[in-house]
């Protein structure tokens, strides 16, 4: 799947943020963040801890407000929760409202945003079955396991069909072997519905299994670190794709430049890093 | 089995307390405590006459009015208090205040601002039944998971619809359990509210036979009051069954994981 | 849930029954003033309960003056908040041994089955003047001219089913109107002034002071119905119960005997009540100067207390006669 490098669905310039601004405990979280999301893109943030990875997703999403610099989705300037953007939280069992079924929750957006009925049954559907949840449309959130709350978060997602999909550490709280499924069942949404994924995780092997292109974080003051291109193979399984040998470089490279990351705050050791390698 | 156990959970302490009373009444005649069998006939003499149109209808009409205004108001305000941080700044400690004052106290303060009718018997009710209702939905509202907050910011829920779907939904078990407490409050206010200046209600008549040293009637009037309260009591547990019963699954569910 | 609200409620009907029924309470407020002897060693104590009123100013004056301790009683007052039917559990349970009542409280007492006696009579309306106990008032804007005037209005009495309701009813009925269309709201004497004013009710029962609240507004009295019905001659009364005056009939006698002497006292030297007022109720030295006393009288005037009887049972407040010859304690 080649990503079609004319039409840029997300663009972040220059991105700053600077938590209390003006006065005594001043802190820049993300110093300067630079790039774009191309349609139909697969692209995972990584970094370590503390690396502002939340405050950029929440920034992007239009839930923060930059303190300079800006985000362009679609070609208009993001100035709060912008329709065409979806969020996949973390805390699934937080993010899916409690009173509501899950066929209830999936439709939910779509109904507030005026969608006909017949529509919004259809998409709702068909978004339930793509992430194989279509026996347990009538449930409640709670009575399901965690995948299956996570699964049900990604419908409400898809179905909303949105430009630009953001995905939090969405598999974080997942037990290991739903996190695989839940990432094979993402890579095959993105193929089939040709999605525009920006996905973040501190998991490196997520993010080499899962991208096209892996942007690596420095840690806070933020910068864009390095940005990868994942040149495995389309199709991906977890038992064969995790144990090639290119999985094995890239894995590697990720590794390292995360390792680096973690004592390159603001970016500032770039050039010395550089020297590093030679 | 499981039928006869909740019999006897439901009937087991009143039907002690009626064998208690039985017992201790037995022997001499205390005049102030009525047998509960010679409680039984007054009662039926009582209330099972006209008395309920003139009286009982009366009460629990103005009882219903006054815990729907309370409802509203309470929930209305309380969802615009607990939205607006200014607001909430602004009037919490007034709210502590009033909150405090019994409504009772300010009887022959509505006597003279509102007179002796209706009105100023539901005012009294209302006083003292909006601040449970209004409170708890201001900590509803502002008890909101983060998470979900910013997800309906996410999906563009804006306006009524957020308030629809988001704001009354995730505040109601709070604002339940307010409701819970008012009504309790709200039963004693009736009683008091008629017991100054009317001309009828359960109240009035609780305290005309006082008047008239009609012991046996007097506690009848209470004894109604008991049923009264036990049957707002049934009726609020099935309604909230109803409207929680998300949320008393989602307890359990947390529980068990 | 169900378990605790049922629970709650039966404990909660209790607890306010109890109340009620002024068992717990007795609705005894200790305010009432000790008695002056000091050495009571050899002196009867003995408990008279009764509410607010220039009554306590009066016998707190018989008491500084010995008449009680002539008859070697020590008198204890124990002035109560609520009505007179409030107190009748403390004199049935004997906490009580005398209380200042209506003879309507005593006979209707005695309807329900509760053994109270009269035995003797306190105080007396004053055919001369209105303002020494209660009457009816409206007020400057009113058409009522006289009782008959009442019929089909709305009127304030300070305790349904006493003597302002019979009385009332009663005056209507001589005046020739009907007595059965007027209609009685509960109102306490302080609240009925403004009410008037409010247009909230067309009438009220009212004493003093507020009865000249009332007319000082431009207000008049329309039926000085205690007066009128005759009713006059035992406004107020003492009571006991009957389990006392069975038992200890000479301490009766001497509380009577008291009572005889010190009455037609406290009638000549009204201006000592008044001085005691103060103390006693904490009135306003200048208002107390200027308020109207009833006449007291130690007599009980049978063919009064049998009217009483007749107007309770004629307007429905109770359901079979009582026995008048019963009631009246005769020595």
């Amino acid at each position: 799947m080649t990503a079609n490098k004319s039409d840029v669905r997300l663009s972040v310039q220059q991105l700053r943020k600077v938590y209390g601004v003006g006065s005594r405990n001043e802190v820049e979280a993300v110093r300067s963040l630079t790039f774009d999301l191309h349609a139909g893109e697969f692209a995972c943030l990584v970094g370590p801890s503390g690396s502002g990875k939340t405050t950029l997703l929440k920034c992007i999403a239009g839930l923060l407000e930059p303190t300079s610099g800006e985000v362009v989705l679609d070609g208009r300037r993001v100035a709060g929760p912008a329709e065409g953007m979806a969020v996949v939280f973390q805390e699934y069992s937080r993010s899916l409202f409690p009173w509501l079924s899950v066929e209830d929750n999936v439709e939910l957006p779509l109904k507030t945003s005026g969608v006909p009925k017949a529509e919004r049954k259809e998409r709702v559907s068909e978004a339930l079955e793509a992430v194989s949840l279509s026996h347990a449309t009538k449930s409640y959130p709670w009575q399901l396991s965690g995948g299956m709350q996570q699964r049900v978060a990604i419908a409400r997602a898809v179905a909303s069909n949105p430009s630009v999909l953001l995905m939090d550490e969405p598999f974080a709280a997942v037990d290991a072997q739903t996190r695989g499924e839940l990432e094979d069942l993402v890579r095959d949404v993105w193929k089939r519905l040709n999605m525009t994924i920006l996905f973040v995780t501190h998991d490196i092997d997520e993010s080499v299994y899962l991208a096209e292109r892996v942007l690596v974080l420095s840690s806070s003051p933020t910068i864009i670190q390095a940005d990868l291109h994942i040149d495995l193979p389309d199709v991906r399984s977890q038992a064969d794709t995790r144990s090639l040998h290119r999985f094995g470089e890239l894995r590697h490279q990720v590794y390292e430049e995360v390792q680096f990351a973690k004592i390159n705050p603001g970016g500032e050791r770039t050039a010395a890093r550089e020297e590093l390698r030679s | 089995m499981i039928v006869l156990k909740r019999i006897g959970m439901w009937f087991g302490l009143p039907a002690i307390l009626i064998a208690i009373w039985w017992a201790t009444t037995a022997q001499g005649v205390n005049f102030f405590v009525p047998k509960p069998d010679k409680m039984a006939s007054t009662f039926a003499k009582v209330w099972y006459s006209e008395k309920f149109f003139t009286d009982v209808l009366p009460s629990i009409g103005r009882l219903s009015i006054s815990l729907l205004i309370s409802l509203v108001l309470g929930v209305v305000l309380g969802i615009a208090i607990g939205l607006s941080r200014n607001l909430r700044w602004l009037l919490e400690p007034l709210l502590e205040f009033v909150r405090a004052v019994p409504s009772t106290i300010l009887i022959p303060v509505l006597l003279l601002l509102i007179g002796i009718n209706d009105t100023m018997k539901v005012a009294v009710i209302v006083l003292g039944c909006l601040w449970p209702i209004l409170l708890n939905t201001v900590e509803g509202v502002r008890s909101l998971d983060e998470v979900l907050k910013n997800t309906a910011r996410v999906y563009g829920l804006r306006g009524f619809d957020r308030i629809r779907y988001l704001v009354l939904p995730g505040a109601s078990p709070l604002i339940m359990a307010g409701i819970r407490h008012s009504l309790a409050v709200g039963l004693i206010l009736l009683v008091v509210s008629e017991m100054f200046a009317s001309t009828d209600g359960i109240g009035y008549s609780i305290i005309n036979f006082q008047n008239r040293v009609a012991i046996p009637e007097m506690w009848s009037g209470i004894v109604l009051l008991g049923i009264i309260g036990v049957l707002l009591s049934v009726a609020f547990q099935a309604i909230q069954k109803r409207v929680l019963g998300w949320y008393y699954g989602l307890k359990e569910a947390s529980n068990d994981g | 849930m169900n378990i605790k609200k049922t629970r709650a409620a039966a404990v909660g009907a209790v607890a306010l029954a109890l109340t009620l029924s002024g068992c717990a309470s007795g609705s005894v407020d200790g305010s009432g003033s000790t008695a002056a002897a000091s050495g009571s060693a050899g002196l009867t104590k003995v408990t008279y309960g009764l509410f607010p009123s220039s009554t306590v100013a009066a016998l707190q004056v018989a008491i500084d003056k010995g008449y009680f301790k002539k008859q070697g009683i020590d008198l204890k007052l124990v002035v109560g908040a609520g009505s007179s039917a409030a107190q009748l559990p403390a004199l049935a349970t004997g906490e009580l041994d005398f209380m200042l009542a209506s003879p309507v409280t005593a006979l209707t007492a005695t309807t329900q089955g509760l053994d109270v006696r009269i035995v003797d009579g306190v105080t007396q309306n004053d055919p001369k003047t209105v303002e020494d106990s209660t009457a009816v008032v409206v007020g400057a804007s009113s058409s009522i001219k006289s009782a008959r005037d009442l019929e089909g209005k709305k009127v304030s009495v300070n305790a349904l089913g006493s003597i302002g309701e019979i009385g009332i009813r009663e005056a209507v009925a001589k005046d020739g109107g009907d007595p059965k269309k007027v209609t009685f709201v509960q109102l306490s004497f302080p609240e009925v002034a403004a009410q008037i004013e409010a247009g909230q009710i067309d009438a009220g029962m009212a004493g003093s002071p507020f009865m000249q609240q009332v007319v000082a507004k431009g207000g008049r009295v329309v039926s000085d119905f205690i007066h009128d019905t005759g009713l006059g001659a035992n406004e107020l009364v003492t009571i006991s119960s009957g389990k006392l005056v069975d038992s200890d009939a000479a301490m009766v006698k001497r509380f009577t005997a008291a009572m005889k002497d010190a009455l037609p006292f406290l009638t000549e030297n009204n201006d000592l009540v008044r001085a005691a007022m103060p103390a006693s109720l904490g009135t306003d030295p200048a208002a107390a100067a200027k308020v109207k006393l009833s006449i007291y009288n130690a007599d009980v005037s049978k063919e009064t207390i049998q009217l009483f009887a007749d107007l309770l049972v004629k307007y429905g407040v109770v359901s079979t006669k009582p026995d008048v010859d019963k009631v009246i304690w005769k020595p």
